[in-house]
């Protein structure tokens, strides 16, 4: 140890030749100094190196001649990195992008780990996921009512669901007809539940706006009247909604499918079904005027029927339009000649 | 030379692109970039500093810190640069006949270029220092960076680096004692 600085003091004291500021180590203040132009007066023996140094900064005052990129970019700017863009640049930053494309990336991920786990199932977990999918979405559709109407009626009676107009006119956009109706959600919706339920007149109306639709009604109607699988089992609604008090007619259109009036709560139908929808007065009933005001409360229940569907004025208004499908119909499945039957069953087909 | 209390809002256009604080940031370090490049021996200087400071002005978004602290961030950019293209150099087939490469092979990459740029007395002195000793008192005088900044740029401690300053030093002294004093050089060697 001390031969080392032994040595390194004669190193020192050799090299300096005399010189005062080498014989000892330099504070690192003179050195500093040194190193910045600051040389203070009383350290002449380092007055060259002071004078050498100023000679080096000189040599680093000359600006350069910058390289044609490096010019344009000092006369034009930069588009910098992907976090900061230049203040006049009108361009979107690149870091505008992300925020979308995370969301698309997750959902591809979400998606891929999906599609790799039903990957790895076994056939008979596989038949049974997708059964129960199929089963999940039948029942939520059922449940938002926007199964075909086919399947909807039936689903709704299983389930025991009463939906209201506004739910069927929003499911169908047509005929409010989701017990009855036979026909195809696109036919005029404006023209059957919305006119029959709020009144005669408006009926009258969408009679004239758009007799086809009350057409295709009626042969819905007459359809479903002929069906050979009826088993006649609403024939026991229609009874009491009749028990209720409320007219033949009423207990007829309760159940007429063609009657534009399915739809309306069971306590509207007696008023709705005194006004015939055009499409069974162009084909099977002849046209009457229907009452603007609901049915009189002594009327007769549905019992007896009237012995011929073309007399009385109120009871004979929908019973030709039955009497024609349930001719047809006697020799297959219907064995009472009672028309007032006829339109239980035909109300019963409607909602099959 | 120094920007000083406008720094900061140089740096906040310059971290933009604005051109004019970019030129402003060219205009107080490019002089100091070249002279540091030329005198470690770049074989052209003055495209390795363009380069530098395209490098240094894409990546502004990233420096965060006061001047000291920038110009010690683009010196460490300068350096790496330096040092990636006396790698390219060594790979360039060199085109020296026999006699000249036997005659400047010496082993020190940078004293060979300064001996080839020759003619800057500055230089020439320099040439006589070990490169470790260059690297610290160039980067300490021309620079003007701390001694902690120069250790951090050439990855070495404090101590380490005022020892090589102070041996740099003492080096340049007894070189100078023997080319006589300063006022005895050649006339007209100014550089």
């Amino acid at each position: 140890m001390n031969d080392r600085l032994r040595r390194n003091a004669g190193a020192d004291a050799g090299d300096d030749q005399g010189e005062m500021s080498f014989r000892h180590r330099p504070d690192q203040r003179v050195l500093d100094a040194l190193i910045q132009g600051r040389l203070p007066a009383e350290h002449d023996g380092l007055a060259d190196v002071a004078a050498f140094v100023d000679a080096v900064r000189l040599e680093a005052t000359v600006v350069p001649r910058p390289t044609a990129e490096l010019a344009a970019v000092l006369d034009e700017g930069i588009t910098v990195g992907p976090a900061v863009r230049p203040v006049d640049d009108g361009a979107e930053p690149s870091r505008g992008r992300r925020p979308s494309a995370r969301p698309v990336r997750r959902t591809r991920q979400a998606f891929g780990s999906l599609v790799a786990s039903v990957a790895a199932m076994g056939l008979a977990t596989k038949a049974a996921v997708a059964s129960t999918a199929v089963l999940a979405a039948t029942a939520g559709a059922g449940f938002g009512g926007v199964l075909p109407t086919p399947v909807q009626a039936p689903f709704d009676q299983v389930v025991g669901i009463d939906r209201t107009e506004e739910e069927l006119d929003r499911r169908d956009g047509g005929p409010a007809t989701p017990d009855d109706a036979p026909g195809s959600p696109d036919e005029g919706p404006a023209s059957t539940g919305g006119t029959v339920r709020d009144g005669p007149d408006r009926s009258g109306d969408a009679r004239r706006d758009r007799p086809e639709e009350g057409t295709r009604l009626g042969d819905g109607v007459s359809g479903d009247a002929t069906q050979e699988d009826d088993p006649g089992v609403d024939g026991a609604e229609v009874g009491d909604d009749a028990s209720d008090g409320q007219s033949e007619d009423a207990r007829h259109g309760a159940g007429d499918p063609g009657g534009d009036v399915g739809e309306a709560p069971p306590e509207d139908r007696g008023a709705e079904v005194e006004q015939p929808p055009a499409s069974t007065d162009q084909q099977e009933a002849p046209p009457v005027d229907p009452p603007a005001d609901p049915p009189p409360a002594d009327l007769p229940p549905a019992d007896p029927p009237p012995a011929d569907p073309q007399a009385g004025a109120d009871g004979s208004e929908t019973a030709p339009r039955d009497a024609v499908p349930s001719s047809e119909l006697q020799p297959e499945n219907q064995p009472a000649p009672d028309p007032g039957s006829d339109a239980r069953r035909g109300a019963t087909g409607g909602r099959q | 030379m120094a920007l000083g209390p406008a720094f900061d809002d140089v740096l906040a256009a310059a971290r933009t692109g604005a051109a004019w604080a970019l030129q402003r940031l060219y205009e107080d370090l490019a002089g100091t970039v070249t002279g540091y490049l030329r005198l470690r021996g770049a074989t052209d200087a003055d495209d390795v500093a363009s380069e530098a400071f395209l490098s240094i002005f894409r990546a502004l978004h990233g420096f965060e810190g006061d001047e000291a602290a920038f110009r010690s961030w683009v010196f460490t950019i300068v350096h790496h640069r330096l040092i990636d293209e006396r790698r390219r150099a060594e790979r360039r087939p060199r085109t020296e006949s026999v006699d000249e490469a036997g005659e400047i092979a010496s082993g020190d990459v940078e004293r060979e270029a300064l001996d080839r740029l020759g003619g800057s007395w500055v230089q020439e002195v320099l040439g006589t220092l070990s490169a470790d000793q260059r690297e610290v008192l160039l980067l300490r005088i021309v620079a003007d960076l701390s001694v902690e900044d120069v250790a951090g740029i050439l990855g070495k401690r404090a101590g380490a680096v005022r020892a090589l300053q102070y041996r740099g030093i003492q080096s340049l002294r007894r070189q100078l004692e023997q080319r006589g004093s300063l006022s005895g050089r050649p006339a007209g060697d100014g550089r």
